[in-house]
């Protein structure tokens, strides 16, 4: 998701949520070097680089890290037993409303997780372009939960003796 | 306005005995007014302990390597003061002849200047901050 950043009434700074690229960055604490590939536009006539990045105000780069991390906080911040539990009864079909859920908030994310995953759970497409480097870190480690689930509805289905499909 | 950080100086000034004053006198310092993210990035090298940053969960911590505290931050020094009232150009050799006494005060007076007196600076980054979502 983009997000458009104002600072004051003539400067602006256009950006996105975290890539797993990005995210890596952070990780370790360069920002200077994340910075780059985070910002897409600027109010400034110079160009996006390492060098003029450098030049920014540390007030605007501190909300520039806390606008853009904002999801994936929030998805590390969830109680990830309750949460894989959700998904398992989304994915086999006992979950008839989200409201209510933990999976409420992440409507937008579970229509893009089925459209990526196929039957078996393996990965069809992705949502952004590019690899997977640059796609939004939180919806890599929604990704991976939905797979989790998946793979534990098939199991529980071999072993009572039916086949391998999602109803 | 602009995005980035302005490249203005402001003077601050010392007399013959080595006290910070208000007043003009031959005894000057000339530094940046605005720190640009590059020289924080400087600073926080210098001053931070050594270490590494990860994730719990969402919150990021530090783990320290070693227990070493950080020395006097010349490198820091050298990059913020444009001019000084000396003949020599300002180098980290130069800036090590300064009397202990001026550069302890200077020392304060920038820590004031771009509100770096914070506890935590590499978590400052990342504080959580109570915005509404734009899309």
């Amino acid at each position: 998701m983009k997000k458009f950043l104002k600072f004051g009434e003539e400067d602006w700074v256009l950006i996105h949520d975290v890539t797993l690229r990005e995210y890596f960055f952070l990780k370790e604490g360069r920002v200077l070097e994340a910075l780059p590939f985070l910002i897409e536009k600027w109010s400034e006539k110079e160009p996006i680089s390492l060098t003029t990045v450098g030049k920014l105000k540390t007030a605007v780069v501190s909300k520039i890290l806390s606008e853009s991390t904002f999801k994936v906080r929030k998805f590390l911040d969830l109680d990830m037993k309750q949460f894989s539990l959700a998904l398992k009864n989304f994915f086999d079909r006992r979950l008839t409303q989200l409201k209510g859920t933990l999976l409420e908030e992440w409507e937008n994310e579970l229509l893009l997780v089925q459209l990526s995953l196929n039957d078996l759970g393996s990965i069809n497409a992705l949502p952004e372009r590019g690899s997977l480097l640059d796609q939004p870190a939180h919806f890599i480690f929604f990704l991976l939960a939905a797979r989790q689930a998946i793979a534990e509805i098939l199991e529980d289905q071999k072993k009572r003796g039916g086949g391998p499909w999602l109803k | 306005m602009s995005l980035f950080a302005s490249e203005e100086t402001v003077k601050i000034y010392f007399d013959d005995q080595g006290n910070l004053v208000e007043t003009e006198t031959s005894n000057w310092f000339e530094v940046r007014k605005e720190l640009s993210q590059e020289l924080y990035d400087i600073f926080r090298n210098e001053m931070a302990p050594k270490g590494k940053m990860r994730y719990v969960g969402a919150n990021p911590v530090i783990e320290i390597e070693s227990t070493e505290a950080p020395g006097f931050p010349y490198g820091f020094l050298a990059k913020v003061i444009k001019n000084w009232s000396e003949s020599v150009p300002v180098t980290i050799a130069n800036l090590k002849k300064v009397s202990k006494k001026i550069l302890e005060q200077l020392w304060e007076k920038l820590l004031e200047m771009y509100e770096l007196n914070k506890s935590n600076m590499l978590l400052e980054e990342f504080k959580e901050e109570e915005n509404e979502e734009i899309s």
